[in-house]
């Protein structure tokens, strides 16, 4: 085998995995998706196998923690996540279902306290396995069909599975790839730089300050930098919500040595510090100061679902009756 | 910061896995409740890819934008299963198939899928050994229960 073959199969290696990865996971999905025949323990073992490897190949395209137990915490709960929501589209009967998507709640929620989304996590347990989950679990009770009745249909023949496995499928690969793209991870590391040499500059007075993002916006009046900044200091903090002129000088230069070409007018900076620990009170104070009318708006909206479902589910014939007895 | 990407990275795929598991739900099951289900769980990969973009920008519109997420789709539950249990009072199951032949008056009827026959499922009743002695028979008895 001269080089040149060996090149070519090298570049011919990423591709195979992609479709190696695609082909596992469908054929996992349709394995384990119900259908006329009762699933053997055999094929559910036989798909989930399938499945893991699918996942393995799918998760080593993307680079690892450098900590070891965020990394171990990420994987049980992302694995247990996953099992517990195929385990919910597949299952036979709705109550199954339903106790396994509650499951694979609490793995979503697990993960987003990971990521430090703390208001979101509770958010999740309480609304969704709290409220929306048993709701489910009392329409299944009260819409008991009359009878010896399948909840679920069986006999709904082979091409929707094959066909809705191979879709999902499709979908994830092509999002893998868009994530792992090279272009993406060059930009990253530009970015990761541009962020050191900001933050270089920043740490000069304001020690505790830590640059998390920086984006370039054309407004009317010039090309603008935008900076968002954590500050653990609570004096840094007020320093830099009026940054001196000069602060504002050394930060336009340090953009402007990252972006040469373009000229930099002005630098706004924004406190923001998603992984803080007054993290609740933080979203708090940003939902009910910018998003306040749209919270107001959501408000609404659930108070307008309530009466709609009130609506809905009142028989029509007993609000007739009571009507026309008054 | 490339820890940062890490991050992104992998909470985007999980995001993706989590939404093509609950799009191949809705694709594939006929009850209306698993279908909704189903649905919730697409949120729920959103939400984990729109908590991941707010972590990696340094700021909060991701997370804004989950607590609306979950505050529609908790509005959407109360509203759908209210119609899900009048449905279920109209034609007595959960298909949606029941349903492919809604319209309004007066429009030809159009069925892309013929509701196909259920297949028998062969039923499986435990049974138990017998064990121990057997009772001698009282033949009053036998009769009072032959005709219970």
């Amino acid at each position: 085998m001269d080089s040149s073959s060996v090149e070519y199969l090298l570049a011919w290696l990423p591709g195979a995995k992609v479709t190696m990865t695609g082909v596992c996971l469908a054929v996992s999905l349709w394995l384990t998706l119900p259908r006329g025949i009762r699933p053997t323990t055999r094929r559910k073992v036989v798909a989930s196998l399938f499945g893991l490897v699918g996942l393995v190949l799918l998760w080593s395209t993307v680079p690892r923690y450098s900590t070891m137990t965020i990394q171990t915490g990420f994987t049980i709960f992302a694995v247990y996540t996953v099992f517990s929501s195929a385990a919910a589209i597949t299952s036979r009967s709705p109550v199954y279902c339903a106790i396994w998507f509650a499951a694979s709640l609490l793995g979503v929620a697990i993960l987003l306290l990971l990521q430090g989304a703390q208001f979101l996590g509770i958010a999740t347990i309480a609304v969704y396995a709290g409220a929306i989950v048993v709701t489910f679990l009392f329409v299944l009770m009260l819409a008991q069909p009359a009878g010896h009745s399948f909840y679920d249909r069986i006999s709904w023949g082979a091409a929707p599975p094959f066909v809705a496995s191979v879709t999902a499928v499709f979908f994830t690969v092509i999002v893998a790839a868009a994530v792992t793209d090279p272009h993406a991870v060059q930009w990253q590391q530009a970015q990761t730089e541009r962020l050191e040499a900001v933050n270089g500059v920043l740490q000069r007075s304001l020690s505790t300050a830590d640059v998390r993002n920086l984006r370039i916006q054309q407004y009317a009046d010039g090309k603008v930098a935008h900076l968002e900044v954590a500050v653990q200091d609570v004096e840094q903090r007020a320093k830099l919500r009026q940054p001196t002129e000069q602060l504002q000088r050394e930060l336009i230069a340090s953009v402007a040595q990252s972006f040469p070409t373009m000229d930099i007018h002005r630098v706004e900076i924004s406190l923001n510090d998603v992984r803080t620990p007054y993290h609740t009170a933080s979203l708090g104070s940003r939902l009910f100061s910018r998003n306040l009318v749209a919270i107001q708006a959501s408000g609404a909206l659930l108070m307008a679902a309530l009466v709609g479902a009130v609506a809905i589910a009142a028989r029509s014939g007993e609000l007739e009756t009571k009507r026309g007895v008054a | 910061m490339s820890e940062e990407f890490a991050w992104l990275q992998n909470y985007l795929l999980l995001g993706t896995v989590l939404f093509a598991l609950g799009l191949t739900g809705f694709l594939v099951r006929r009850n209306l409740i698993v279908m909704f289900l189903c649905a919730e769980m697409m949120l729920q990969g959103v939400s984990l890819s729109l908590v991941a973009w707010g972590r990696f920008h340094g700021n909060w519109a991701g997370q804004s934008l989950v607590v609306f997420v979950i505050t529609v789709a908790a509005c959407e539950a109360g509203i759908a299963l209210a119609l899900v249990l009048m449905l279920c009072r109209r034609t007595g199951n959960l298909d949606v198939t029941s349903w492919q032949t809604l319209r309004e008056d007066g429009t030809r009827p159009f069925v892309d899928n013929e509701v196909p026959e259920e297949a028998a499922v062969e039923e499986h009743w435990p049974s138990l050994t017998p064990a121990g002695v057997e009772p001698a028979a009282d033949p009053t008895e036998e009769w009072y229960r032959s005709h219970v």
